[in-house]
Order: C-alpha cells, then sequence, then structure tokens
C-alpha cells in the first residue's frame, strides 16, 4: 500500500501515485485542446476582423463550433477533472477511491471528444456548439457530447468517493480544506448538469438519426441552457476555489473567515443553477413571471455569493501580505506583491476582470428587460470570454504553475517567459473582452461572417468606429494568442524536458 | 491554509465587522435587483411578450400571405413593401435566409407584431435602434410595438440559421 | 479575522469592493437609461 505513494518534498503531503498519473493524463489533455483551441480562435478573429476576413464562410462556422466545444467542454472540463483529483486525494493525503473508474472516465470522456471534433471537421456538423434544432448535426456529434458528460460525471462520483475513503480513512483532521469544500460545490453542481445534458442529447441525437420527430425548438432551448447555462457555475466554483488555493500559493494567505467563504460556496450549489433562462428573456413561449423567477437566481442569491467572494478573496491576500509588513496606506501591500509571480498576477488579472467585466455585465445582460440590449451581440462572447477565459481559464493557467513542480516534479522551464505570459495574455484578453462588448453595443452581431452585409440585398455600414473596435479586439487576440501559446509552450516543454525536481 | 483542514470547525467561526457589514451591504443590493426588474416589468414601457402562443410555420405562413395581399403597396428586391393601418396586426416571417414583407410603419403608432420562423432559429436585430427579439419556429413571438424613431431601418439576423445566415438582411421603413 | 491587529484589517480591500459596487450601480443605472431610449415594447 505504502508503495503507492510518494511524500512531496516541499508540502509534505502523501502524493498517491495513481492519483497523480491521472492528475497528469487529465492536465495534458485538456492543455492539448486549449492549443487546438487557441489556433482555431487566431482563424475566428482574423476572420471577424474583416480587413483580413481570412477563412471563407464554411470554415468559418465550423471553426467557430469546433472553438466553443474544444474551449469550454475540453479544455475546461478535462482541466476540472484534475483539480477534482488533485483536492480530494492529493490534498486529503489519501488514495484515490477507485483509479480504474477514473480511467474509465478519461476514456469515455477523450473517444466522445474526439467523436464530436471529427464529426465536425468533417463538414456536416455546422450547428455552432448550441445545436439549436432544427438545426441538425451528426448523430455522432450528439453521441460524443454524451460520451463526454457521462465520462466526466463518473470523475465527479469518484471525487465524493475519494471524500468518503478519506473520512472513513482518516486521512486528515476535522474539516476538509476549504478548497476541497469549494470543488465540492462545483462537483454537485456538476452531476446534476452533466446529467441532465447526456439525458437531453441523446433525443436530440436520436431525432437526428432519424429514429424518433423533433423535440420542440422552444422547448430545446430550454433544456440546452439549463446544461450550457449551468455548465458556468461549475467553472464559477471550480475557479473560486483555485482563487482561494493559488492565494494561499503565491502569498501563505489564509481564508479571512471559513465561515463567510463556505457559507458561499453552499450558496452557489443550492442557487447558482437557477438562471439558465437568462439566454431566453425575448424568446417567445415562456412567462415573465417565470423569467423572473428564474433569472433572479432566487432573490440573487448566487450573486450574494459571488460578491462574499469577492470580498474575501482579496481579503486574505491584503491580510497576508500586510502582515509581512506592508501595511503603509491603503495599497502599500498591492504594489510590493508578487508581481513576478505568474501565478499571483494571473490571480489578479482573473478576480479583477471576471468581477469587473464578466460580473457587471452579466448582471445586466441577465436582467429580462435589458437583455433586449446585447442579445445574440459580440456583447455575449465579450461578456464570457471575462468570465470563462479571464476568469476561469487564467486561475487554471496560474495553478499549472504549482501543478508542474508539484505534480509533475519538474522545473518550470523558460522563468522570465513565465513571468510575462500573464501579462501578454491577461493584457489581451482583458483587451479582446471590452473591444467586443463595445462593439456589440453598436449592435454588430455575434457568430457573424460578414459585418460589412457585402453578399446581402439591403446595405447597412456599423460605421467607422466598429471598424477600429474589430481592429482592436485582432490587436488585443494577437497579445493573448501570444500569452496562450507561451503557456501552452512552458507547460508542455516542463512536462517533457523539465529539470527534475529533487526528491 | 485554504489547502489545508481548518484549527475550528468552521461554522464556530464568529465573523468580522467587515465581512458583516460588506455582506449587509451585498444583500440589500441583491434585493434591490430582485425587485426592481418587476418594478420596471409594471412600469416601464419595454417588456417582452405577454403572449405566448404556439403557430404552426403553415398556419403562420398563410397568415403572413394574406396580411401582404391585404395591404400590399408596393416591392423592392423581389420582396413585397405592406403598409399595414394603425394598431392593426402586422407580421414578420423569418426564413432561410430573408425577413419578409417589408414593413412600412408610422411613428408613434403601435401595432401588434407577430414574429415567427417557417424554419430555423433567427434574431430580429433591428439597427440602428439596435435591439434584438428572438425568432423561434413553431412560435409566435407577440409584441405590442410603437417605432419612436422614424428612418430606414435594417433587419439583420443575429442567430445562427445555416450558412448563408450572414447575407439574411432585411428592410423596415419608419416614417 | 477578528483577532487582527488594526494594521493587518483588509482596508485595501474595503476599498476596492465599494468601488466595484459604485461601477455596477452606475453601469446598471445607465443600462435602464439606454433601454428607455429604444421603441416601445411589451
Ligand atoms: C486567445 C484566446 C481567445 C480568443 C482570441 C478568442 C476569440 C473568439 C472569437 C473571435 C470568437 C467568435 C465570436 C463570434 O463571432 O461570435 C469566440 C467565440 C467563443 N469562444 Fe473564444 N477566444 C479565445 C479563447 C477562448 C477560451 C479559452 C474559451 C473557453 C474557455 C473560449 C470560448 C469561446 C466560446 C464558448 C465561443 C462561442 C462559440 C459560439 O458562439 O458558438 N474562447 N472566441
Ligand atoms: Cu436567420
Ligand atoms: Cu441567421
Amino acid at each position: 500500500m505504502a508503495a503507492e505513494f510518494r511524500k512531496c518534498p516541499t508540502t509534505g503531503l502523501m502524493v498517491h501515485l495513481p492519483a497523480q498519473a491521472l492528475i497528469k493524463i487529465n492536465a495534458v489533455t485538456s492543455i492539448v485542446f486549449l492549443l487546438i483551441g487557441g489556433i482555431l480562435a487566431l482563424t475566428l478573429i482574423f476572420t471577424r476582423w474583416q480587413a483580413v476576413h481570412l477563412l471563407p464562410p464554411d470554415l468559418f462556422y465550423r471553426f467557430l463550433t469546433l472553438h466553443g466545444i474544444a474551449m469550454l467542454f475540453a479544455w475546461i472540463v478535462y482541466f476540472e477533472v484534475a483539480v477534482l483529483y488533485f483536492t480530494s486525494a492529493v490534498l486529503l493525503n489519501s488514495r484515490l477511491a477507485a483509479p480504474w473508474a477514473g480511467w474509465l472516465g478519461y476514456v469515455l470522456m477523450t473517444v466522445g471528444a474526439l467523436m464530436t471534433t471529427v464529426a465536425i471537421l468533417a463538414g456536416n456538423s455546422d450547428v455552432m456548439f448550441t445545436s439549436y434544432v432544427p438545426l441538425k448535426a451528426s448523430p455522432l456529434y450528439y453521441l460524443g457530447i454524451v460520451l463526454f458528460a457521462v465520462g466526466a460525471i463518473i470523475a465527479c462520483v469518484l471525487f465524493f468517493a475519494t471524500l468518503a475513503v478519506a473520512k472513513h480513512e482518516k486521512t486528515y483532521e476535522g474539516s476538509v480544506p476549504l478548497v476541497t469544500y469549494g470543488a465540492a460545490a462545483a462537483a454537485i453542481i456538476a452531476i446534476g448538469t452533466l446529467a441532465h445534458g447526456a439525458i437531453f442529447y441523446i433525443p436530440t441525437g436520436l431525432w437526428a438519426a432519424g429514429v424518433i420527430p423533433m423535440m420542440d425548438p422552444e422547448a430545446y432551448r430550454l433544456l440546452f441552457w439549463g446544461f450550457g447555462h449551468s455548465t458556468q457555475q461549475i467553472n464559477v466554483a471550480a475557479m473560486i476555489a483555485c482563487w482561494y488555493a493559488l492565494a494561499t500559493l503565491t502569498v501563505g494567505a489564509q481564508p479571512v473567515s471559513e465561515k463567510f467563504s463556505r457559507t458561499a460556496f453552499v450558496l452557489y450549489a443550492l442557487f447558482i443553477n437557477v438562471a439558465s433562462e437568462h439566454h431566453l428573456l425575448w424568446d417567445p413561449g415562456i412567462s415573465s413571471a417565470h423569467k423572473m423567477w428564474n433569472t433572479s437566481y432566487v432573490l440573487h442569491l448566487a450573486v450574494l455569493a459571488s460578491m462574499m467572494h469577492a470580498f474575501s478573496v482579496p481579503a486574505c491576500v491584503e491580510v497576508a501580505l500586510r502582515k509581512k509588513g506592508y501595511t503603509k496606506g491603503l495599497f502599500e501591500w498591492l504594489k510590493k506583491a508578487p508581481w513576478g509571480n505568474p501565478s499571483f498576477s494571473t490571480l489578479i488579472f482573473s478576480v479583477a476582470g471576471f468581477g469587473f467585466l464578466g460580473g457587471i455585465t452579466g448582471i445586466m445582460y441577465g436582467t429580462e428587460q435589458l437583455n433586449i440590449l446585447g442579445h445574440n451581440s459580440l456583447r455575449v462572447p465579450g461578456h464570457f470570454h471575462a468570465t470563462v477565459v479571464i476568469g476561469t481559464s487564467m486561475a487554471f493557467m496560474g495553478l499549472t504553475y504549482y501543478v508542474l513542480p508539484l505534480i509533475f516534479q519538474r522545473e518550470v522551464m523558460f522563468p522570465t517567459a513565465a513571468k510575462l505570459q500573464p501579462y501578454f495574455y491577461g493584457v489581451g484578453m482583458w483587451t479582446v473582452s471590452i473591444a467586443m462588448m463595445f462593439v456589440g453595443s453598436f449592435g454588430v452581431p455575434r457568430r457573424h461572417w460578414d459585418i460589412t452585409l457585402a453578399d446581402a440585398p439591403f446595405q447597412y455600414s456599423f460605421g467607422p468606429t466598429v471598424d477600429l473596435g474589430m481592429a482592436i479586439t485582432a490587436l488585443g487576440a494577437v497579445l493573448a494568442l501570444i500569452g496562450g501559446a507561451m503557456f501552452c509552450i512552458i507547460a508542455v516543454a516542463t512536462v517533457l524536458a523539465g529539470k527534475k525536481v529533487n526528491q | 491554509m485554504s489547502l489545508g483542514s481548518p484549527e475550528k470547525y468552521w461554522w464556530d467561526e464568529p465573523l468580522d465587522k467587515d465581512e458583516k457589514t460588506w455582506v449587509t451591504v451585498a444583500i440589500v443590493w441583491a434585493i434591490f435587483l430582485t425587485l426592481y426588474m418587476p418594478y420596471k416589468h409594471f412600469t416601464g414601457k419595454q417588456n417582452p411578450s405577454q403572449e405566448y402562443t404556439k403557430v404552426s410555420g403553415d398556419k403562420f405562413d398563410a397568415a403572413v400571405d394574406k396580411f401582404i395581399a391585404q395591404y400590399k403597396v408596393g416591392e423592392e428586391k423581389g420582396l413585397a413593401v405592406v403598409a399595414p393601418p394603425p394598431n392593426s396586426d402586422i407580421f414578420i416571417r423569418g426564413q432561410q435566409f430573408k425577413w419578409d414583407p417589408i414593413l412600412k410603419l408610422k411613428k408613434g403608432v403601435q401595432y401588434k407584431l407577430h414574429l415567427s420562423s417557417i424554419d430555423m432559429n433567427h434574431g430580429f436585430s433591428v439597427q440602428p435602434v439596435n435591439f434584438t427579439i428572438q425568432v423561434v419556429p413553431g412560435y409566435d413571438n407577440v409584441l405590442n410595438i410603437t417605432p419612436t424613431t422614424s428612418g430606414v431601418f435594417t433587419i439583420i439576423c443575429n442567430e445562427y440559421c445555416g450558412l448563408g445566415h450572414h447575407t439574411m438582411v432585411g428592410r423596415m421603413y419608419v416614417d | 479575522m477578528s483577532e487582527l491587529k488594526e494594521e493587518h484589517r483588509p482596508k485595501g480591500t474595503l476599498v476596492l469592493v465599494y468601488f466595484f459596487l459604485a461601477v455596477m450601480v452606475i453601469y446598471y443605472w445607465l443600462s435602464w437609461k439606454w433601454l428607455s431610449e429604444l421603441w416601445l415594447f411589451g
């Protein structure tokens, strides 16, 4: 039994080797998809910036579909699975309850992801990741997503099984750590959401295969967002768990109040899944009363939870830095913070971007009446590149800089590049997000190949301000893509050739 | 440490005064947000459809054709131009890849707009006033609409509806 | 946190979160103003 463990020289934690292997494979796979998604993003933005207009329309819509799937499903969820194993087995000093189940989940996810990718590239599934019926993809497209979701559910169940094993075998004392607690909130949300997804994609796939009649289009939209939106809440909970982890790893922060932070996670687990109808606010077929009940997250209790974290994450960083002696004025601690540590700078970009860009605009676009101002415009991708890219993806990138030495046991290569990487990615993505929301406020549509409307029967020009805005979006994207490429190169090079950390 | 177990049972930790104030402020804001939506629903003049009727593609098609035959005043780019009387029921049909008919409306007059699609989802995005309404096949999105500005308006489809999506552009006139 | 010394209290964070709230309130208010300039629906 003991042979299955190694003692981590930095943290003193007992690391279960089968868990470590699963963390590695999931993390590596996630970064491969990040790379694929990033290359696609390059082609997308240089098509939307019409001074270049790179792709023909069919490839644009195809690559857009694949960018959504590769990024939002694959990159994010594989990394989340790694986080789940890390926060259960590793942080609790425990063995992973059933490594074979972890591998089963991994195989299902990978078969599924490849199936969907192949279906999209084959060219008969240009449906966007939302695949609103009556748009029809190849049956393989839906089957792939079902398999992927089932694989991810297995990972979540394994997480809880490991918590049970750790408790039973008394590998830790008292309550589980805050980060594990947050990951548990994410896993609770995930199980319900993914099961819902796996279930409603089955009739959709059967319809695509010609077996059963089509689902009602509005019912599909409601069911899709019950899945599509709620998966974003998994990301939020996982991201905030990562924030607390990063605050501890980078400046040694302690949660200012465990009760405060954990209560906020409980509010997430209870209420955050309610808001999926904010994608349907100007849809027919649903009453205003229902929309308002749904999008107000039950008295905005999930918004309340986010605002609690918005205080307690920076507060724990501030207190830790003040205790190091940076007590002058209001912000000496911020000035003297370890800005050269890529995980720290990433943390700040992530927290500030998620709150100011993603959170505030989310509250607005999610208000029943106000939604008409931004629905399906570039404001929407601007909003979610702030939440899911600046917020979640950057938090995961920041954590990667610690996963490399702690789990892969390799020293991070190219430390100077690593120091700069978050600034490229962070400044780039902030620019992309703000610029997209700006042009979106002029009514520029999302998912659109030609806003000059050259092939349309009627002409309309969005004007020079929008042209400039699109150019700035492209500029930000170039910075972000350089940062993204740096991240992938550093991570892959370290995994393959990094200097082994002394045992 | 957030990566280790807390020293005492977490629920027993008292809250600090800063946390208490912030959470109180946040609760007040959350309640305000929740109440302001229904408040605006009753006092505001921009609300989503209050009628949620289903309509089959065939029925909607027939209704649009009848509407066009009744009020047609001309043609432009192969599409009928229709000038309906004030307060009447008006129709716009979304289909791959056109919006028809072309409406001629009067500023400051209310109409009962019926929006539906006979194939895919479409996005009814009117520029430059800049608003978007979702168009879903099988559903009649009914809105009492009053144009408050005049001019030539462009309807851009902003819900992906197939490979010709970016050519789905319509017209509307308000004077 | 209650046992924190005065100089260790997160005063900067408090300023930041109130600033955050202020930005949110302003943006919310502006959005309703933008909405009111649209055509009428209902
Ligand atoms: C360098 C980084 C990135 C750039 C430059 C970028 C750029 C873009 C662009 C230009 C679009 C198309 C917008 C439109 O026409 O509607 C898009 C869509 C999207 N992106 Fe990204 N992106 C990046 C990273 C990411 C990441 C990391 C994620 C997820 C975690 C992500 C998720 C999405 C999603 C879900 C869509 C919507 C797809 C759809 O509308 O079906 N992106 N992105
Ligand atoms: Cu369309
Ligand atoms: Cu379209």
